[in-house]
C-alpha cells in the first residue's frame, strides 16, 4: 500500500481551498447594469398578431385644399407638435413601453390638387372619412411615389418592420381614422372649446389607425366605455386611458 | 527567498515523521471540534436568517395588503351610503350635497357620478356628476321654478361628444354590476398622472331599494405612495400588480419604470391564482426579472385580486448572516493557523530532545564518548539524556581501557616478535650452523607468519597511538612528486613480479603541507594495495589535480574494484572485503583505517570511487602549501 504523504495532502488541501475561493468569487459576481431577462411581450394590430406595433412610424402632414391656400395657419406646427409629443408619451404609458412611436412632421404645408368640396363628404358629422380616403390616395402619389412632387427620400422611407401611419392635419372639417391613416381638422387645435381634450381627440383618431374600434354602440348611441375610444376622448389626455378590453386584443 | 521557503518547508514539513504525526494529531484534536462547531453555526445562522427574511417579507406584504384594503374599504364604504328617505328618487340638490361631501372627504376621488336605476328616473343615465376638473362637473342651481342643472346637458344622441353632457351608463360594466346590488372594483387603468380605477356601488333608500348607482373614478396615488415608501433592507422592494400582472406601484424605481406585465413570472401568477407565498419554500428563492437571486413572498388583495409581492436580493437579505459567516470563517481560519503553529511548536518541543538523543547516540556510536547530550526539559527525557551521558562515560572508560590494553599488548608484543624475526633471519642465514632444506622451508613459513605478526603489531600500535592522540605529525611543505617516485621505486619489484606498470600522468608542481614519513606511508599503503589487488599485466595510474587550495591525488588501479555495498565500510577498522582476491592476500584490515587517520590528521580527506571488476580509484587531498 502506498504511504500516506501528509505534506502533499496539506498542499492539495490548500490548492482546493484556493480553487474554491476563486470559483466562489466568480459565482458571486453581480452584473453592473440591470437587464430584464423575461422575454419581451410584443404588441400587435387590433386582432391581427401578424402586424407588429412594436415600432410605429408616424408621418404628419398639414394638408390644405387648393381653394383654402390663403387660409394657411402659419402657427400650425407649434399647434401640432406638443400634441404629437403627448400622443407619443400617452401611447408609451398605455402600452407599457412595448410600442414605440417615432414621428416626423413634414416641414411645409401641402396644398391639395383639388378644392375642399372635392375632398369632403356632404355630411362631415361622421368624421369625413371620404376626405381621409381621398387625401390619403393623393398623398401616396405625391409623397411616396418617386415621381411625386413631394417625394423626398427620407420622409418617404420607412423601416420594413415599422408599422406606418400617415396623420393628416386637415385645413377643413373632419376627424377620422382607418388602418394606417387618420385625419383631424386643424380647428380642433385652434378652437377654445376643444382646448381641454384636443390631445385626446388627436390620439383617438390615431388609435383607429392601429385598428382600435370605437367603444360605442351604433344602435343605441351609447358609449360602452369611458376610455379614450369611448366617452373618454372628450376628457383631458392626462385622465384618459385605453380599456383593457381593447388592449387584450393587441397582445396583452 | 527560496532558501527561506526551504527553511519554512523544512520546519513545518521536514523529514521527522513523528513530529508530523504529532502535529497532525494535535491539529486534529483541536480543529475537528472547531470545524464542526463552525459548520453547525453557519448552517444554523443561514436557516435562521432565511426564517427572518421570510418573516420580514410576509410582514411587509401583509402590512401593504392591509393598507391597500383599508384604503379601498374607506372609499367603497364612503360611496355606499343610504338616503334617509323611502322615496324612489332623490333630488338633484341632495345628489349635489352627497357627492360634494364625498369629493371633499376623499381627495383620491377624481370624479363621482350618480346614475339612475329606476326606469321612471332615466334608467342608466347619469343625473349628477362632480369632477375635480370643473369643466366636466355638472352643477345645480335653484331658481323660482325649482332646481335645474347648470353647465350640463342631459344625455341625448345629439350631444354625445359634448364634455358637459351627462353620460349614459346603460352599457357600462360598473353600472351593470352595481344596479343589481354588487360592488364593482374595476381593473387598474393607467394614465399620464398615475394609476386609478373605477368603482361603483348600489345606492339604496330606507326601504333598501336600489334607486341609483354611485360610480367613481379613483386615484391610486395613495396606494402608489404607500408602496413606494416601503423599505426592505437596502435592496429589497415591494411591487403591486393588478390582476392582469401590470405593475401598479413599486418601491424599486427600476420596476416602476418597467410597466411590464408580469403575469408570466411564477410568483406573480401563483399569487394572482390565490396562492400565498411565504418566502420559505424552495420555489421562493429564484432569479428576478433582472436575473438577481432573490427571496420572494407575496399574497393577494382579495377585494381587488391584485398581487402584492416582496422581493429581496439574497446578497442583501443574507448580508448579516454572510457577515457572521465570514467572521466565523476568518476567526476559524485564524484559530486554525494559531493551532497549526502551536501544534508545530508543541510537536517540536517534544521531538527536539528525542532528536537530540538520536543524534547523540549516533555520535557516541561513532566512538566520540566525550559528546554530552544536553536536554533541558526537566522531565523523563532529560533523565534519559542523563542516562545516555552516564552510559557514554562508562563506554569511554571501557574504550580507554581497551586502547590502553591494545597499546600495552602491542608494545609488549613488539619486542618478542622483533627478536623472533632477528633470530629467524640469523638461523636462515646460517649464522648458527647449517640447517636442512626441510627445516629452512618450515622456518620461512614461520618467518612469513612472524612478518604478518610484526605488521599487525605495528598497525595496532599506530592505531592505538592515533586514537590515544600520541601520533605525532609534523607538517611542512613537501614535494609529493618525490614521495611518489620514491614509493614507485620501493614497490617496483612487487609490481614487476606481476607485470604491473606505473603511470604518473601529471607530476604535481605544487607543494603540500604534510609529514613526509606519513605521506609516504599513505602512498605506500594505497599504491601497495593497488598492486596487491590488481590484475596481472595491470596498470596503476597516479595523478593530481588542484581543487579549492587542495591538491587531490588519485591512485587508480585496474583491479577487481569494490561492490557498491562494500564502499561505505572500506575505512572501518579490521574490515576486509570478502572475495577471492582478498583471500589470496594477507592483511590486517587496518591499512585503510590508518591511511584515513593519517590523511585527516594532515588536514585532508580521503575517498574512493570504484566499479566492481573494473577497478578502484582512491583520492586523497592535502592542503597546498602557501
Amino acid at each position: 500500500m502506498r504511504k500516506f504523504n501528509f505534506p502533499t495532502l496539506l498542499k492539495v488541501m490548500a490548492l482546493i481551498i484556493v480553487i474554491g475561493a476563486v470559483i466562489y468569487s466568480f459565482k458571486n459576481q453581480r452584473p453592473d447594469q440591470k437587464k430584464i431577462i423575461i422575454p419581451a411581450q410584443s404588441v400587435h394590430y387590433f386582432k391581427d398578431p401578424s402586424l407588429s406595433l412594436d415600432k410605429i412610424s408616424l408621418k404628419i402632414i398639414y394638408f390644405i385644399p387648393k381653394d383654402r391656400s390663403a387660409s394657411i395657419n402659419q402657427s400650425w406646427k407649434e399647434l401640432i407638435e406638443p400634441a404629437v409629443k403627448d400622443l407619443q408619451s400617452f401611447h408609451k404609458i398605455q402600452f407599457d413601453n412595448r410600442s414605440v412611436i417615432n414621428y416626423e412632421i413634414f416641414p411645409d404645408p401641402v396644398i391639395g390638387l383639388l378644392e375642399a368640396i372635392d375632398y369632403d363628404t356632404q355630411d362631415t358629422n361622421r368624421g369625413n372619412p371620404y376626405a381621409l380616403s381621398a387625401i390619403t390616395d393623393e398623398l401616396q402619389n405625391r409623397f411616396f411615389d418617386p415621381a411625386g412632387d413631394f417625394y423626398k427620400g427620407n420622409f418617404a422611407k420607412t423601416e420594413s418592420e415599422d408599422f406606418s401611419v400617415i396623420y393628416i392635419i386637415y385645413q377643413g372639417v373632419g376627424a377620422s381614422g382607418i388602418q394606417g391613416s387618420a385625419l383631424l381638422s386643424l380647428s380642433y387645435f385652434i378652437n377654445a372649446e376643444f382646448s381641454g381634450y384636443k390631445e385626446s381627440l388627436f390620439y383617438h383618431e390615431f388609435a383607429h389607425t392601429l385598428g382600435m374600434p370605437d367603444r360605442f354602440d351604433e344602435e343605441s348611441h351609447i358609449y360602452t366605455s369611458f376610455d379614450i375610444l369611448g366617452n373618454g376622448k372628450i376628457r383631458p389626455l392626462a385622465n384618459a386611458y385605453i380599456d383593457f378590453e381593447t388592449k387584450k386584443e393587441m397582445g396583452f | 527567498m527560496t532558501s527561506i521557503l526551504k527553511e519554512i518547508n523544512e520546519y513545518f514539513f521536514g523529514q521527522s515523521r513523528f513530529r508530523l504525526k504529532l502535529t497532525v494529531f494535535l491539529m486534529a484534536v483541536a480543529l475537528v471540534p472547531l470545524l464542526l462547531l463552525g459548520v453547525v453555526s453557519i448552517y444554523a445562522i443561514n436557516i435562521n436568517r432565511r426564517f427572518e427574511v421570510a418573516a420580514l417579507e410576509t410582514q411587509l406584504t401583509n402590512q401593504k395588503i392591509k393598507q391597500i384594503e383599508s384604503f379601498l374599504n374607506d372609499i367603497i364604504e364612503a360611496l355606499r351610503f343610504k338616503v334617509a328617505s323611502q322615496e324612489p328618487r332623490i333630488s338633484l340638490g341632495e345628489q349635489n350635497f352627497l357627492l360634494s361631501n364625498l369629493m371633499n372627504a376623499f381627495p383620491s376621488l377624481e370624479e363621482v357620478s350618480f346614475v339612475a336605476v329606476l326606469p321612471e328616473n332615466n334608467y342608466g343615465k347619469e343625473t349628477f356628476r362632480i369632477s375635480r376638473d370643473k369643466l366636466f362637473s355638472c352643477g345645480v342651481i335653484k331658481d323660482a321654478e325649482g332646481e335645474k342643472l347648470e353647465n350640463c346637458l342631459s344625455w341625448s344622441p345629439d350631444n354625445l361628444d359634448d364634455p358637459q353632457s351627462l353620460r349614459n351608463f346603460q352599457l357600462a360594466k360598473e353600472f351593470l354590476a352595481a344596479k343589481v346590488g354588487k360592488d364593482y372594483i374595476g381593473p387598474m387603468i393607467k394614465t399620464s398622472v398615475g394609476p386609478r380605477f373605477i368603482a361603483a356601488v348600489p345606492f339604496k333608500n330606507e326601504k333598501d331599494e336600489i334607486i341609483g348607482v354611485i360610480a367613481a373614478k379613483i386615484f391610486l396615488n395613495p396606494v402608489v405612495r404607500l408602496v413606494e415608501q416601503s423599505t426592505l433592507g437596502l435592496k429589497g422592494y415591494v411591487f403591486v400588480t393588478d390582476k392582469d400582472g401590470s405593475v401598479i406601484a413599486s418601491s424599486a424605481p427600476l420596476f416602476k419604470a418597467l410597466g411590464y406585465q408580469l403575469k408570466k413570472i411564477d410568483i406573480v401568477s401563483s399569487v394572482l391564482f390565490g396562492a400565498k407565498r411565504t418566502g420559505l419554500d424552495s420555489a421562493d428563492a429564484y432569479a428576478n426579472i433582472f436575473g438577481d437571486k432573490v427571496i420572494g413572498a407575496g399574497d393577494i388583495v382579495k377585494k381587488t385580486g391584485w398581487a402584492v409581492i416582496a422581493e429581496w436580493p439574497e446578497d442583501d437579505a443574507f448580508a448579516p448572516s454572510l457577515r457572521l459567516r465570514n467572521q466565523i470563517i476568518y476567526f476559524s481560519g485564524a484559530l486554525a493557523a494559531v493551532i497549526f503553529l502551536a501544534a508545530t511548536f508543541a510537536a517540536n518541543r517534544v521531538v527536539r530532545p528525542i532528536k537530540e538523543l538520536v543524534e547523540g547516540t549516533k555520535i557516541i556510536g561513532e566512538g566520540k564518548f566525550d559528546y554530552k547530550i544536553d536536554i533541558k526539559t526537566k522531565d523523563e527525557l532529560k533523565d534519559l539524556g542523563d542516562s545516555f551521558n552516564e552510559m557514554s562515560k562508562s563506554l569511554k572508560k571501557l574504550a580507554e581501557l581497551r586502547e590502553e590494553f591494545i597499546f600495552v599488548a602491542a608494545h609488549e608484543l613488539r619486542t618478542p616478535v622483533t627478536a623472533i624475526k632477528g633470530y629467524l633471519s640469523m638461523i636462515l642465514e646460517g649464522t648458527v650452523g647449517k640447517i636442512s632444506k626441510k627445516t629452512a622451508e618450515f622456518l620461512k613459513k614461520i618467518q612469513a607468519s612472524n612478518d604478518r605478526l610484526v605488521q599487525l603489531v605495528q598497525d595496532l600500535l599506530q592505531v592505538a597511538r592515533s586514537e590515544a592522540g600520541r601520533l605525532k605529525i609534523a607538517l611542512s611543505p613537501q614535494k609529493i612528486n618525490e614521495s611518489v617516485f620514491q614509493v614507485f621505486d620501493e614497490l617496483r619489484p612487487l609490481a614487476d613480479d606481476r607485470n604491473i606498470i606505473f603511470e604518473y600522468s601529471r607530476p604535481a608542481k605544487e607543494l603540500v603541507m604534510a609529514d613526509n614519513d606519513r605521506l609516504k606511508e599513505v602512498l605506500i599503503n594505497l599504491i601497495g594495495n593497488a598492486i596487491k589487488y590488481n590484475k596481472n599485466d595491470g596498470k596503476i595510474i597516479v595523478s593530481h589535480k588542484v581543487e579549492n587550495n587542495f591538491l587531490v591525488t588519485a591512485i587508480a588501479d585496474t583491479g577487481i574494484g569494490f561492490k557498491p555495498e562494500e564502499m561505505p565500510r572500506l575505512f572501518e577498522k579490521f574490515w576486509r572485503a570478502e572475495n577471492e582476491a582478498t583471500r589470496a592476500q594477507t592483511g590486517t584490515g587496518l591499512g585503510l583505517f590508518i591511511v584515513k587517520e593519517l590523511v585527516e590528521k594532515m588536514g585532508g580527506k580521503i575517498w574512493v570511487e570504484s566499479k566492481w571488476q573494473i577497478g578502484a580509484t582512491f583520492y586523497f587531498s592535502l592542503p597546498i602549501a602557501k
